[in-house]
């Protein structure tokens, strides 16, 4: 079975990004892309249980049949101006790879738009963007015509200096 | 008659048998006919070995007609077989010893006892709980693996951790062993301590190997893998030379049951009289010697888990009896124990246990009849009687699993002696054992009832239960056929006396049909009359029958009973499911809730409606609920199967240290989350060998002296509070000894200051590795690494232990767990446009301040004054960042909430009243938070939060370290209503 996971090349410099299928979203003005088998579901907005001293990029929790999952808000994230809610408002919930196994996870994004393939030629190297902008978390930019989406790596975005402050925020409280 | 004539009737059967169906009575009933005319035949011709295999077949065709197989088909098939095999020797004229009669017809042929010693040597013997043993030995390689690496990485480092990890594991598998039975296990564990307490570990690297080489092959001997190692002496002589003398350890284990190398040639004494007294030993004749298996291995699978069942049952129903005599619920269920045993061994032509299980009935029938009482010899001689019957249902287990025929239970014969001693001892009346039917005689408490509200004297009481219990005899096949008037009095009487006569006990109706006054139809249709259960009329209507008491007292006392009858011990059924499975199901019911909530919650959908659909939609509504009520109780287990190990464990310690124990224990329907019972009995051991062993006095006298009762007592409780699970062990010994820890402390240079300490913190210090007071170690503890065990596992389940202590009054361990996952009361509260649930049994009460009540301490926090005491008051939204919540104290509320004895108030907005939830784990990336204990899923289908005070009031005086109540986290108090509230304005107090 191929691995289409596109987080287990990391090397500066190269592609990170795997040719595959992405599930592209809306954040303000820009298109990024998810690796689709990082996709476990896509969910509309529901009501989010705000928990208490956690960062303010942790919306909440969410009950997902059952399960209480935690809520990013990939806005706050990205330290991007905050703005309402919307009807296309939706959560993307996704399976992050920690050590060990994974943890289930919602995003929340401005708007689904769609699944793309992506051909290696299409991905080009992330951009450097001098030293105090982080580029770590983007595998690669996407070109589709006109159109640039930032392959993102959600791993990375989501995982162990990040959520995990969540608890170590919390801990030393 | 000569050959030719049993050959016809062998071809005669062999065809009814083909022509015959396991369901077409008339065609197995002249079956039968034929088995027992063949059967005279050979009995004529001397050839006895066919004339067992009809006795057998014709009884496994009996059995079929009254449907007491598992599988007429099966059961059908075997005795086709054994007319084969009948036929190979009459009409082939095979040697009988050729031919194999098929081993489900339970015929005791052939025991040759070859290859029995090696597979008896190693076998463990004594108190086995099969179940206990299966898991000890499948998480033996792991432990050894752990140990190997330990014992490695000590030859390089002298690091004291690692060490003490490794006498941490020796000490336990001590213990397991020791529990288990393995003998030289414990033993060898004993002795390989003591060479880690006197020798350096790194010098002992080899011997130490060696052990755990040893180990490694005597676990896979159990697990029947490979051959048994050597004897433990060798390995115990290599750890002597190694440096230990191996002193006192010789002596302590041998405490343990008889050894278990069979002893051929050992008559059966008694054994005779079990024949004549009831089912037959068949095996009586010659000597006892390693038996193989007979029996269908199916059945016999299902014997052993059955048998299992039953004789733990027992096990704990025998221990109500030693302290309520009395109990005849109890000793009907140990006489059940017996009589389902020896009922399925006979049928499996398991001899020993068929006639063990035979005398113990007997004995507990003979109670049951109020022939002798329950007391001292007689409860132990039963205690031994189910240690034994454990023991040889692990050695049909065993030899199910490894073919190697059963080992020979040498003390047999002497209980087998004790039991009937025990019988005969007492007003020898020349009664059988007749069994009563299986569910008799819960109905007494009716009369109990009645008698203690005064609506009926005792003695009418008594009367009504004696005729009823007349009137649930089930009626002999005499009566029945004497009432059907198919027989005459004098042809059943000379029947009988024909039974009597006769060596082997021959079927009643055999006889009958034999004697020509009964045909085989007639046979049947009173079997199957018989069959029928016998419908006792009820104490109460006889008391009424008889004028007794009157209908409504009756009525009453009915509805009492009905009350007593949902708390008393019921026997439940279990299926094993795969717990991700199980999780999934809950998942979705959860979904279904939500969906079903979205579709009836509706306000479109419910103002078009038309009413039925309205109607039905509510009856969908209630069932959900049900639904999801049900689905959340599905992982929570009570913890009553592990209290139970509990009691016998403590009965078992006290007899070993000749000291007076009584056990109590409340609570054991507390339910938990299955993963924490299952790991919470580790622990629970080592505290209970620890209050036995160096809480209890030793000496009476000590005990009277300090004007307290001369048995000691341990109390295990369980229950919920304050949102926590709470396990107490409790007895009332001579309670620790401050100055002995202190002074060992110090010894140590654990504490430098020793008047510094509180008494928590002198008692925490029994926690610590290797810590023990014990001038002298036994083989149960002393050596001080057991609490070190219990601390670790209970920190590994995120519980906590505390300690209290009196000297001379005794003391209490308190297990404090979190609920993983379980169900609780909470009071819902709302602070801004935040919910948090407050577990109902932290709440103490809520009041409306008033704003003289509430003061400012030095501007870092604030008290209130209720009813002259002062409490730390705590503004949830200040703590959480909340907005829009009420400011003004005077209108809002405080919830007065108990945590660890100690009251604080938490200011929150209003209630917003009291449900039931489930805890549900926040995920592993949000479970650190503080002051938050899990997320419950509410009745509308969101997340609430549950509030852990203790959090709280620790988040609280951390804030206040640092200034007014600010967190150093600021949170997006996002709006819950995210309608109402606008987000953007919300999201920007971060």
């Amino acid at each position: 079975m191929a691995d289409n996971a596109p987080a287990d090349v990391v090397e500066s410099g190269r592609l990170k990004a795997d040719p595959g299928k992405y599930l592209t979203f809306v954040l303000g003005n820009e298109a990024y892309g998810l690796a689709i088998l990082k996709v476990q579901e896509i969910i509309g907005l529901m009501n989010v249980t705000s928990v208490p001293r956690t960062p303010d990029f942790v919306r909440g929790v969410i009950n997902l049949r059952g399960k209480v999952i935690p809520v990013v808000d990939l806005r706050v994230k990205f330290n991007m101006e905050s703005q309402e809610d919307t009807e296309r408002t939706c959560i993307i919930v996704l399976q992050i790879a920690t050590t060990g196994h994974d943890v289930t996870m919602g995003i929340i994004v401005d708007e689904v738009s769609e699944v793309l393939d992506i051909s290696a030629d299409q991905i080009e190297p992330a951009p450097s963007l001098g030293g105090n902008v982080d580029t770590d978390f983007i595998l690669g930019m996407g070109k589709l015509g006109d159109r640039v989406v930032m392959l993102l790596d959600v791993d990375k975005v989501l995982n162990s200096g990040e959520v995990a402050s969540v608890s170590l925020v919390a801990k030393e409280s | 008659m000569g050959d030719a004539s049993i050959e016809q009737t062998t071809e005669k059967l062999s065809e009814l048998l083909v022509l015959a169906e396991p369901s077409d009575l008339k065609a197995l009933a002249d079956v039968h006919t034929a088995f027992e005319e063949l059967k005279a035949g050979a009995d004529a011709e001397g050839r006895q070995e066919v004339a067992a295999a009809c006795v057998a077949a014709a009884a496994l065709i009996e059995r079929i007609i009254l449907e007491d197989v598992p599988d007429a088909g099966a059961a059908f098939e075997v005795v086709n077989r054994a007319v084969t095999a009948i036929q190979a020797i009459i009409r082939d004229a095979r040697p009988s010893g050729e031919v194999e009669f098929p081993a489900e017809l339970g015929l005791a042929q052939g025991s040759d006892g070859s290859g029995g010693a090696a597979a008896a040597a190693e076998a463990p013997a004594g108190i086995v709980d099969a179940g206990i043993f299966a898991d000890f030995l499948a998480r033996q390689p792991g432990v050894l693996d752990e140990m190997e690496s330990l014992i490695l990485a000590l030859e390089k480092t002298d690091d004291d951790d690692t060490f003490a990890h490794l006498r941490r594991l020796i000490h336990t598998l001590k213990g397991e062993a020791g529990m288990l039975n393995l003998v030289d296990v414990a033993r060898l564990c004993h002795v390989t301590e003591d060479l880690l307490g006197e020798a350096q570990p790194g010098t002992v690297t080899d011997t130490l190997l060696e052990v755990n080489d040893w180990l490694g092959r005597t676990f896979a001997a159990l697990s029947g893998k490979g051959e048994p190692p050597e004897p433990v002496d060798a390995v115990i002589g290599a750890l002597a030379t190694a440096g230990v003398s191996p002193g006192p350890q010789q002596a302590a284990p041998e405490a343990g049951p008889e050894p278990v190398e069979p002893k051929a040639e050992v008559p059966a004494p008694g054994e005779a009289e079990a024949a004549a007294a009831g089912p037959t030993a068949a095996s009586a004749e010659g000597a006892r010697q390693p038996k193989m298996l007979e029996g269908d291995a199916d059945l016999l699978a299902e014997f052993v888990t059955e048998a299992r069942e039953h004789l733990d049952n027992a096990d704990l129903c025998l221990l109500t009896l030693e302290t309520t005599p009395t109990d005849e619920e109890a000793l009907n269920a140990v006489f059940r124990a017996f009589h389902t045993i020896k009922g399925v061994a006979g049928f499996l032509a398991l001899d020993e246990v068929q006639s063990l299980a035979h005398e113990a009935e007997s004995l507990l029938d003979r109670a049951r009849k109020g022939e002798l009482s329950l007391v001292g010899a007689n409860v132990d001689v039963t205690f031994t009687s189910i240690d034994m019957l454990k023991r040889m249902v692990q050695h049909v287990a065993d030899s199910l699993a490894s073919g190697e025929p059963m080992p020979v239970e040498e003390g047999l014969p002497g209980l087998i002696e004790q039991l009937q001693a025990a019988v005969t001892g007492l007003t020898p009346i020349a009664a059988p054992a007749t069994p009563l039917p299986a569910d008799a005689t819960p109905e007494t408490t009716v009369g109990e009832i009645l008698v203690d509200a005064g609506v009926v004297p005792r003695e009418a009481v008594e009367a009504a239960i004696a005729l009823q219990r007349e009137l649930a005899e089930p009626d002999k096949l005499g009566e029945i056929l004497l009432e059907q008037r198919v027989v005459s009095p004098a042809q059943l009487e000379e029947a009988l006396r024909v039974q009597r006569e006769l060596e082997e006990p021959v079927l009643l109706g055999g006889i009958l049909v034999e004697i020509g006054v009964l045909s085989a139809e007639e046979l049947e249709a009173a079997l199957l009359k018989q069959r029928e259960p016998v419908e006792a009329p009820k104490v109460g209507e006889l008391l009424v029958k008889s004028g007794d008491a009157a209908p409504q007292d009756v009525a009453h006392a009915l509805r009492a009973q009905k009350q007593q009858r949902q708390a008393t011990v019921e026997v439940k059924e279990a299926v094993k499911v795969d717990a991700d499975r199980l999780d999934r199901m809950i998942d979705l019911i959860g979904e279904l809730v939500i969906a079903e909530s979205m579709v009836s919650q509706s306000a479109e959908l419910l103002a078009t409606a038309p009413p039925l659909a309205v109607r039905q939609l509510n009856q969908l509504d209630k069932i959900t609920r049900e639904l999801q009520e049900m689905g959340t109780s599905l992982r929570m287990v009570p913890i009553r199967a592990t209290f139970q190990k509990m009691a016998r464990l403590v009965r078992d310690l006290a007899r070993k240290s000749g000291k007076k124990v009584e056990f109590a224990m409340a609570g054991e329907d507390t339910e938990l989350d299955k993963s924490v019972v299952d790991k919470i009995g580790d622990p629970l051991v080592h505290m209970v060998r620890n209050s036995v062993d160096h809480g209890i006095e030793s000496a009476p006298s000590e005990r009277t002296r300090a004007g307290k009762p001369e048995t000691g007592r341990v109390e295990l409780r369980a229950f919920h509070k304050g949102g926590s699970i709470y396990i107490e062990i409790e007895d009332d010994g001579r309670g620790l000894d401050r100055q002995a820890i202190l002074a060992k402390a110090v010894e140590r240079g654990i504490v430098r200051d020793p008047d510094s300490l509180t008494d928590r913190e002198v008692w925490n210090l029994i926690f610590e590795p290797g810590f023990s007071t014990a001038k002298k170690v036994t083989d149960v503890s002393g050596r001080g690494v057991g609490m070190d065990v219990v601390k670790r596992n209970i920190e590994a389940l995120r519980g906590q232990v505390e300690i209290h202590s009196e000297p001379g009054r005794g003391s209490s361990f308190s297990i404090r767990l979190p609920l993983t996952l379980a169900i609780i009361d909470g009071m819902v509260v709302r602070v801004g446009t935040e919910r948090y649930v407050i577990p109902t049994l932290s709440v103490v009460r809520s009041i409306r301040p008033e704003t003289n009540h509430l003061f400012s301490v030095v501007k870092r926090g604030e008290m209130l004054s209720l009813q002259g005491a002062l409490l730390p008051l705590f503004r949830l939204h200040r703590l959480f960042n909340i907005d829009e919540a009420e400011q003004d104290p005077a209108r809002a509320l405080v919830v007065v909430v108990e945590d660890e004895n100690r009251q604080v108030g938490l200011l929150v907005d209003e209630l917003l009243g009291q449900q039931q939830i489930v805890i549900k784990s926040l995920g592993e990336t949000l479970s650190g938070l503080q002051g938050i204990s899990g997320g419950a899923i509410m009745s509308d289908g969101r997340v609430g939060l549950i509030l852990d005070v203790g959090g709280i009031v620790r988040v609280a005086n951390a804030d206040g370290h640092e200034g007014e109540g600010q967190g150093e986290v600021q949170q997006a108090a996002d709006g819950e209503e995210a309608a109402a509230e606008p987000r953007a304005e919300a999201g920007e107090s971060g």
